[in-house]
């Protein structure tokens, strides 16, 4: 029987907080882990691109920023139609979901490598690209492009660009890149501890999730069916996009979880910059509170074996 | 809550029990999505029925006070 040792971990962190178990990590080590598992992911990804990295990656890159902009394009009306969420609020909460969660993707890789299914080693620099798109759409979406908006641009701009996720992962993945196999004097840390700090980044994440769940109490249905359909809309976009680039099997299934998941770290620091009368807790309780462990629990899962199934029979 | 959202959710958690159960019993996937779909249908019912009108409840003391009017 296969066993999941990352799912258990964010399971035992969720049922810890439920029992309010007196579990509490130092800000500084969930810091400091937010900002291993960026390094080790960008790191892995530059050293991969040196080796495998050829032009076609730049028109894979191309399609792959399209997925950042079709779906919080297709999230903002359904959240405003049938959500009836206010302007604002939409455009946060849509450009949340076109953007990507790196805890997600490690998960997915560390499921990946547990399945045996090989990946283009290169990914990270798709999960780079992927951050930014959503939140320009976003903010086009709040304020109506080309108009006068009201942003202060230079702070939103350093946002988008100069947050510790874009910063990290993109530094670490040209430095990877750069180095090549010489990268492999760090590696022993980077990659050799890298399951057992995922494991610990998940528990702490588990705790944080369940304790945002009641942030959604008010919207709660609407809130709840919206966080794992679009999950289950970017996933289904993602997959689609993957196989026509033609990815492997486990790029396609990378791909899907991407499109699948949704932002808890980079967007929600810029959109409290850009949007400040945004419901900021809503958002990332949607995304942190129902997105994130219904990917980890169940939707990283389902993408693996619906693509695996599909990839054989076709 | 608004009738639209509560709508949304109720056929979103539907549609999801119901490919859930379509891919779980074709043994493609396992059951989670068909039990987050019936959780999503869950919390839209509990939604539901704690949006709907209640009758109105006289307490005991304010038919008190009318009677005592009344005998004024």
């Amino acid at each position: 029987m296969h066993f999941d040792v990352a799912p258990a971990f964010f399971l035992l962190g969720a049922l810890a907080a439920l029992v309010k178990a007196d579990l509490k990590f130092p800000p500084a080590l969930y810091q400091s882990l937010t900002l291993f598992l960026l390094v080790a992911i960008g790191l892995k990804g530059g050293v991969a691109l040196a080796a495998h990295g050829s032009s076609e990656v730049i028109w894979e890159a191309l399609a792959v920023v399209s997925l950042g902009i079709v779906l919080p394009l297709l999230a903002f009306p359904l959240l405003r139609k049938l959500g009836q969420l206010g302007k604002d609020d939409a455009a946060s909460i849509a450009a949340h979901y076109g953007s990507v969660s790196v805890g997600t993707y490690a998960v997915a890789v560390a499921m990946l490598e547990a399945f045996n299914i090989s990946y283009e080693a290169y990914f990270p620099l798709f999960v780079v690209l992927l951050e930014m798109p959503a939140i320009v759409v976003g903010l086009a979406l709040a304020r109506g492009a080309g108009k006068d908006s009201g942003y202060n641009y230079r702070e939103v701009l350093h946002e988008i660009f100069c947050n510790q996720g874009i910063v990290l992962m993109s530094g670490a993945l040209l430095i990877g890149y750069l180095a090549g196999p010489e990268a492999d004097s760090v590696m022993p840390l980077f990659g050799g501890m890298f399951h057992g700090l995922l494991a610990l980044f998940l528990l702490q994440l588990g705790v944080v999730a369940a304790s945002r769940l009641a942030e959604i109490r008010l919207n709660a249905p609407f809130v709840t069916a919206f966080a794992v359909l679009m999950p289950l809309i970017g996933a289904t976009l993602g997959g689609l996009l993957g196989d026509f680039i033609g990815f492997s099997v486990g790029g396609v299934i990378l791909l899907a979880v991407l499109g699948g998941s949704a932002s808890y770290i980079a967007v929600p620091a810029v959109m409290q910059t850009a949007l400040p009368n945004a419901n900021h807790s809503l958002s990332i309780a949607a995304s942190l509170g129902v997105t994130f462990p219904f990917n980890v629990l169940v939707g990283i899962p389902l993408y693996i074996a619906v693509i695996t199934y599909l990839k054989a029979v076709t | 809550m608004n009738s639209i959202p509560l709508m949304f959710s109720t056929v979103t958690g539907l549609v999801i029990a119901a490919v859930g159960a379509a891919l779980a019993s074709s043994e493609i996937a396992g059951w989670g999505l068909f039990t987050v779909g019936l959780g999503i249908l869950a919390v839209a019912m509990v939604a539901r029925v704690s949006a709907a009108p209640r009758p109105i409840k006289l307490n005991y003391a304010d038919t008190r006070g009318g009677a005592h009017l009344q005998q004024r």
